[in-house]
């Protein structure tokens, strides 16, 4: 287990590394750099301003030498500060990060209540009408894109109960009921297209369980189907099960953007969307970092929980 | 006829295509779903191909008369707040949608399919290294990755679906490589090992041809999602350009003032959209299962 842990540790910061170096010399591509629109505000427009701006922000110094200090700041905790806003990077992070993943482990939340209770059914009662109409259905709502959804809501919430969501964020701890109705419609739709996905996993998770020997021999010394599927089936289907649900969070975290944009959430999404719109670099790359890392940390977690319960993982 | 001849014709079965096996089996299996897609699919096509000549008005012409109208005999999906004909920005749009999906999916896969099975064939350090680039670009969630592309080249449609391609090239990557790597463990591979064929001659000829079902099977799933991502970019002002109809431009929340006014400007594209890429999944899902029941759920 302990080798097994360092080598997937090792090929996670790598991954992370890879990352970070990809999006630092990517944001160094986008035409109209920082520069332009940062001397197009102040007016002033002659070449020395131009060379001491540039100083000012470091970016006059070779790819290599502006990434070894970035880096050196990262492991230090340091994001530096915008170039647009001229504020603490990590400080606005951390208060858009929590947003992110309020609505991220809302939506899996919602995901999960949904799709694996269903997933199971349905594949419990297999090739029922029953099963036929909840599948059919999943693929519906995996077809509708949420952000529609959300748009059609906004727009006949508003024509039919005038109602429509808050324009201002209102963190938890200032008021945890207006905040959690803030998030409960965008973390259902979020977790209605993820409970779809999550429902097909489960009822093929579950399927290939129930066709083992051990279910029949269950079942044939006279459990109920009940017993049988709770104990026997539901305790072996679960695992890839809950592995996928990680996945879920990951990638819901990752594509929030669109959502915190139509409700007006300010998380680590619009912070990014905003960042890429100004080519704003150290925001971009403090922001693609966190992102990567939250993927590739989900993924070590959810390797390791498959290693921990399946010991031939570990010796591939 | 000879007897002889007789014989061979009783003897040796008519030869199957490869698309004729592939149509009947879904035909056979999955009646229902290859019904109703094909019908959706070939509907869209023929719209899209069509759209020059069944437009009321072009789909950037504004008409200044014709503002907001509701569904009428003129416009059958009504008109925009600026006196667009909805009906001809759908079909419109059901061009770029299908241009930006087909493309981006035949440039992904083609890519994904070289690097999965160069990774998998020749293994030791060209699949490490080929492994950890893809473990990186898996590490990006989707939009991330594909608003830096677009942020980086700009946002007409070829970079658009050059970052779309980019996006889905990681893991059918994976795929491929897991299915070369049980290939070429056959003898019919080192067969032609033995007998001097080239590496090249052996991937073109022997591996490719018996991993090409799983590659149609990602292909298609793949499409929907494609347009889908396309959406979702210009659903955020970040896609095809605004004046274009793309469905994404025109189910935007920017406009919610005149949405609320005028549903049919939301309601069609956004059906439009809906149905395109339920048929491409409902397809991609029978598919799946005709070709490649393994893949099932992945």
């Amino acid at each position: 287990m302990g080798a097994y842990f360092l080598r997937r540790l090792a090929i996670a910061a790598i991954t992370v590394f890879g990352v970070a170096f990809v999006v630092f010399s990517a944001v160094r591509f986008l035409p109209g750099d920082t520069v332009d629109v940062l001397l197009q505000s102040a007016g002033y427009r002659d070449i020395e301003t131009r060379h001491e701006l540039e100083q000012a922000l470091g970016i006059d110094r070779p790819l290599l030498v502006q990434f070894g200090s970035w880096v050196s700041d990262v492991v230090r905790g340091e994001f530096g500060q915008s170039l647009i806003t001229q504020r603490s990077i990590g400080g606005d992070l951390g208060s858009a990060l929590p947003v992110t993943l309020e609505l991220g482990l809302l939506s899996v939340a919602f995901a999960t209540v949904i799709g694996v209770p269903v997933g199971v059914l349905s594949a419990v009662k297999q090739h029922s009408m029953l099963d036929y109409v909840m599948r059919s259905t999943s693929i519906v709502f995996l077809s509708i894109p949420n952000f529609l959804l959300a748009t059609i809501i906004i727009v006949f919430g508003s024509v039919w109960f005038n109602w429509s969501p808050p324009l201002r964020y209102t963190p938890i701890q200032d008021d945890p009921i207006a905040n959690l109705e803030q998030f409960l419609l965008p973390a259902f739709l979020l977790g209605l297209t993820a409970s779809a996905g999550l429902m097909r996993f489960t009822r093929t998770a579950v399927l290939e369980v129930i066709r083992q020997d051990f279910v029949r021999t269950a079942r044939a010394k006279g459990l109920a189907e009940y017993v049988t599927v709770t104990r026997h089936v539901l305790r072996n289907a679960m695992l890839p099960v809950l592995t996928v649900i990680g996945i879920y969070l990951a990638l819901i975290v990752g594509g929030s953007i669109i959502f915190e944009q139509i409700f007006q959430l300010p998380g680590i999404g619009r912070y990014f969307f905003n960042a890429v719109a100004k080519r704003d670099y150290p925001g971009i790359q403090a922001v693609a970092l966190i992102y990567a890392s939250i993927v590739v940390i989900v993924n070590l977690g959810t390797d390791m929980l498959y290693a921990w319960s399946d010991p031939r993982i570990r010796y591939r | 006829m000879t007897a002889a001849a007789q014989f061979e014709t009783q003897l040796v079965r008519k030869r199957q295509s490869f698309w004729g096996g592939i149509g009947r089996a879904l035909v056979r299996n999955h009646p229902f779903e290859f019904f109703i897609s094909g019908v959706v699919i070939v509907v869209i096509f023929g719209l899209a191909i069509l759209a020059p000549w069944i437009e009321p008005a072009a789909p950037e012409f504004q008409d200044a008369r014709a503002v907001l109208e509701s569904p009428s005999f003129d416009h059958p999906f009504g008109t925009d707040n600026i006196g667009r004909d909805v009906f001809s920005r759908v079909v419109h749009g059901a061009r770029i949608s299908l241009r930006v999906g087909f493309a981006s999916v035949a440039i992904g896969i083609t890519i994904a399919t070289v690097v999965g099975a160069i990774s998998g064939y020749f293994g030791g350090w060209v699949d490490m290294l080929l492994q950890r680039v893809v473990d990186t670009m898996m590490a990006f969630p989707s939009l991330v990755l594909i608003l830096l592309v677009v942020a980086m080249f700009g946002n007409e449609e070829r970079f658009v679906i050059l970052a779309i391609s980019i996006f889905i090239i990681a893991a059918p990557s994976r795929v491929v490589r897991a299915e070369v790597l049980s290939v070429k463990e056959r003898q019919y591979i080192e067969a032609a090992q033995s007998v001097g064929c080239s590496n090249l001659r052996i991937l073109g000829q022997h591996i490719l041809p018996n991993i090409v079902h799983v590659i149609i099977v990602i292909a298609s799933i793949n499409i929907a999602g494609a347009i889908l991502v396309e959406a979702s970019l210009s659903f955020l002002g970040l896609g095809i350009p605004a004046p274009a109809p793309s469905w994404g431009n025109m189910i935007s929340g920017q406009n919610t003032f005149w949405l609320r006014q005028a549903p049919w400007m939301l309601l069609f594209p956004g059906l439009a959209l809906s149905l395109t890429v339920y048929a491409f999944n409902m397809m991609g899902d029978a598919l799946r299962d005709v070709l490649d029941p393994r893949l099932r759920e992945r």
